[in-house]
């Protein structure tokens, strides 16, 4: 490849402070990597200005295989030194890259797509993983690479973090076919992880015969591992505190209390270890460390010293969340998966009324996507009951608005239920329908008609009431909707975890629904305080609301309510005439 | 008395025979050699706490390479886990000691000067323990025998790195030199707190018996510490190429993805 500046010659003569050449980049941050926790005042700039510089342009020329391989080996090396957002940027770059050179040709065998694949993962971007490994996948079955079971359980943990579990389980089941035509004892990495993602499947489903047939593979499978790799691999440490952790759940489930102590017992020695021969920051340690406080939680509850071992156990807790946005990130899943359980354990020790009224995020109107991303995720992981408060609903009970109806679908699918209120349509709100200047002004012989001829009425309540009708027709029980005659003051959303609420800004309830996020949107966690008075306030209001056969049963009295209202407000009242000059009634 | 959740200080009788460090709720150790007459395996020595409770402490295993002994300790009632921080040391850390003489005596403190000094070894094994550099004069560091040794950082919990044992003999180090021990080659050299490996079915084996799915971890020898591969038919240039390969392997990024942690459901 011909190779311009900043990836070759061409770099000003003599400018120390700058790297010139992706080979200069690799090797200082492969030195970096070596001597980790060594100093380097000045490598990180230097690194991250080469990062900035390096664009599309500098790689066009003659596709070279090794260009992409470099540019993966080079972003690995800066996730592991930490310059995270960086090796996002070069992971873009190369997948681009490599996207742009197979535009007419294959180039790059499957373990470069899978290695792209796998830090796509790592940095959290699991749709694009599962897709990079899907390309890696299919060269893999094509040229029958050897890494084609390592792919296939890839996908299977991606699929898992991903929270499609029977994709998850179909790319295991793939995967152990394969292993057993490639079967090595050189890759036992492939078979720990795909026997791993069948026990956390096991254990999310809460299927005790399969997390008993899962423990056995996967404890054979940790073994071998730990035999080729040493128990002092990350991942061998890693696999036995999860073997560990998942032996104490079955014991703690079956009210076993020596085998939990024992297997508690066991897990502070992971963790211990995990400590002294990885160190207090290593991602390791820090997943152990939280195995074990869970544990100790849940063990806390079986003994008469159960407030001191919970409150311990809670602020262990604290330090391995305050770890992990250390080390790996405040958005990093897995930080987010330590913080979600923190927020679990400290709302079970700590009285509703001393809950603090914390907010975890703050969404602005530029920040819609991440949003909607977000209570995706929470309705993805959603495991009980989910509730919401909302004007019209339309974007949960509307599939062609395309956005939380399908995680809707398949929660109920998961068995969970999903109750409802929205705002009827015959509250006062109406009288502030969107107006022009060819609307007949609303009076108390019009506003109902208005109402029934209004967009909102005809695209987005109509229609929800028919979506939530076929919905229970299928999924009965699970889902109930009710109209509140009151107003809304915003939306909520509240899963089993956290809690999403949006403020409504107008009045108007033609600007209250279908549209993107207009004001902010606050998400918090079932250890805050917003999160008790939130459900709260929607036990409330799920108790003053009409069922859809009550509301039907009363429509026309709140038809009647609402001209009430209009004539409450109008001046122009049936039977009165207003003459020239004549003085107003007082 | 100093109140870090790691200190321990071990009585025969009434009679103070040393300090130790608390690694897990059941586990502690110390220097070997604080012990004096070794314990049987049945006499129960006297242990007090950080919060000025006693629990009983039972030998459990030593190890006279590394002057480390580990006792079992024991309560009348499981009590919370300790608010125990452990890490590993690089050359140069800050160290300082738990123990001090008097509450009006400085602590001891210093500088890690060598991380692998080679304390003690024999055919099989070799044992490597810290040297420290210590700040200001000590006439005697057998007093502090058995001190965890931590490391201060701002804003963060101080983290145990080791705990202070006897000179090793024949060594040369200038005489003002303190030793520890580190919790990691504790955990190396002593059961009772080392790794262990499930016992399983090896598949192709037909030998083994079937995984114990419900006693947890059985024991079994030390296995080897993690390697990738044999080195002695490596080039330079390889060698460097497998060191580099082996630490993104040790940082999750060697081409394989793996299940995230998740909370039990509750």
């Amino acid at each position: 490849m011909t190779e311009r500046s900043p990836m070759g010659a061409g770099a000003p003569e003599g400018n120390v402070n700058a790297l010139e050449t992706l080979n200069d980049a690799i090797e200082l941050a492969e030195g970096y990597l070596l001597e980790a926790g060594e100093s380097r005042p000045t490598g990180d700039d230097l690194l991250v200005r080469f990062v900035a510089c390096l664009r599309h342009r500098d790689l066009v020329g003659e596709p070279h295989q090794a260009i992409a391989q470099r540019l993966a080996h080079f972003a690995k090396l800066l996730s592991a030194i930490g310059l995270k957002q960086g090796s996002l940027t070069i992971a873009d770059l190369t997948l681009r890259h490599m996207e742009i050179s197979e535009a007419d040709q294959e180039i790059y065998p499957a373990a470069v797509w899978n290695d792209l694949g796998m830090l796509l993962a790592e940095h959290g971007d699991v749709e694009r993983s599962r897709l990079v490994l899907s390309c890696a996948l299919n060269r893999a079955r094509r040229s029958a690479a050897p890494e084609l079971a390592r792919i296939l359980s890839n996908l299977s943990a991606v699929s898992l973090r991903a929270d499609d579990l029977e994709d998850a389980r179909i790319w295991a089941e793939q995967s152990v076919r394969a292993m057993g035509k490639y079967w090595s004892v050189d890759n036992p990495e492939a078979r720990l992880t795909t026997d791993w993602v069948l026990l956390e499947i096991a254990r999310i489903q809460q299927d005790q015969p399969a997390i008993g047939r899962a423990l056995d593979d996967f404890s054979t499978s940790a073994e071998q591992f730990i035999r080729v790799k040493g128990s002092e691999h990350p991942r061998a440490i890693a696999a036995l505190a999860a073997l560990t952790a998942a032996k104490f759940e079955v014991a703690a489930a079956s009210d076993d209390t020596d085998v939990s102590e024992q297997t508690l017992g066991d897990l502070e020695t992971i963790s211990l270890n995990a400590s002294a021969i990885l160190g207090s920051d290593h991602r390791q340690t820090i997943v152990t460390q939280a195995s074990l406080a869970e544990a100790e939680f849940t063990a806390a509850e079986q003994g008469p010293t159960f407030d001191a071992r919970r409150k311990r156990a809670v602020a262990m807790l604290e330090t391995v969340a305050d770890n992990a946005s250390a080390t790996l990130g405040r958005d990093h899943p897995q930080t987010r998966e330590v913080r979600r359980k923190l927020a679990e354990l400290r709302a079970a020790v700590t009285p509703a009324q001393e809950l603090p009224y914390l907010i975890d995020q703050v969404y602005r109107p530029q920040q819609n996507t991440e949003r909607n991303e977000a209570k995706k995720s929470a309705l993805t992981r959603e495991r009980s009951i989910i509730r919401l408060i909302a004007h019209a609903g339309a974007s949960y009970f509307l599939s062609h608005v395309d956005l939380f109806y399908p995680a809707i679908i398949r929660a109920l699918e998961r068995h969970i239920h999903f109750h409802v209120v929205l705002s009827s349509p015959w509250n006062s709100l109406a009288v502030f329908s969107k107006r022009d200047a060819t609307t007949e002004k609303a009076n108390v012989q019009n506003i109902v008609d208005l109402v029934e001829d209004s967009q909102y009425y005809l695209e987005t309540f109509l229609p929800v009431i028919q979506s939530y009708l076929r919905l229970q027709e299928q999924y009965g029980d699970l889902i109930e909707l009710r109209l509140t005659p009151m107003d809304i003051s915003g939306s909520t959303l509240l899963t089993t975890d956290m809690g999403f609420f949006e403020p409504y800004l107008t009045a108007n309830p033609d600007f209250r629904t279908r549209r993107g996020l207009s004001a902010f949107e606050i998400r918090f966690s079932q250890s805050s305080r917003y999160y008790d008075d939130s459900v709260a306030a929607f036990n409330t209001q799920w108790e003053l609301a009409s069922t859809w056969g009550q509301f039907g049963a009363h429509e026309e009295q709140h038809k009647q309510i609402l001209r009430d209202v209009v004539s409450a407000l109008s001046d122009d009242k049936p039977g009165r005439a207003v003459k020239e000059g004549a003085e107003r009634p007082r | 008395m100093t109140h870090n959740e790691n200190f321990i200080e071990i009585f025969r009788d009434d009679l103070l025979l040393g300090f130790g460090v608390r690694l897990t709720r059941n586990f502690a150790v110390t220097a070997e050699h604080c012990l004096r007459d070794r314990p049987s395996d049945s006499e129960l020595l006297k242990v007090r706490l950080p919060d000025s409770t006693f629990a009983t402490g039972l030998l459990k295993d030593y190890d006279m390479l590394s002057d480390l002994a580990l006792l079992r300790l024991g309560f009348q009632q499981p009590p919370p886990l300790p608010e125990a921080f452990f890490d590993r040391v690089k050359h140069g850390d800050p160290w300082k000691a738990v123990h001090r003489l008097s509450d009006s005596d400085d602590f001891l403190s210093g500088n890690v000067v060598e991380v692998s000094l080679r304390y003690g070894s024999t055919k099989h094994r070799v044992v490597n323990a810290l040297r420290l550099q210590c700040d200001g004069p000590c006439d005697d560091h057998r007093q502090f025998s058995g001190s965890p040794i931590e490391r201060e950082a701002p804003h963060r919990a101080s983290t145990v790195l080791g705990l202070l044992v006897k000179r090793p003999p024949y060594c040369t180090a200038p005489a003002d030199s303190a030793f520890a021990v580190t919790i990691e080659e504790a955990v190396r050299s002593l059961a009772g707190i080392r790794l262990v490996v499930p016992t399983g079915v090896w598949p192709g084996t037909g030998a083994g018996s079937a995984a114990n799915g419900t006693a947890g971890i059985q024991t079994s020898p030390l296995v080897k510490p993690y390697a990738v591969a044999e080195e002695s038919d490596l080039e330079d240039d390889s060698s460097s190429r497998k060191a580099i390969a082996e630490a993104l392997e040790k940082s999750d990024l060697g081409g394989n993805i793996y299940p995230l942690w998740r909370g039990r459901l509750s």
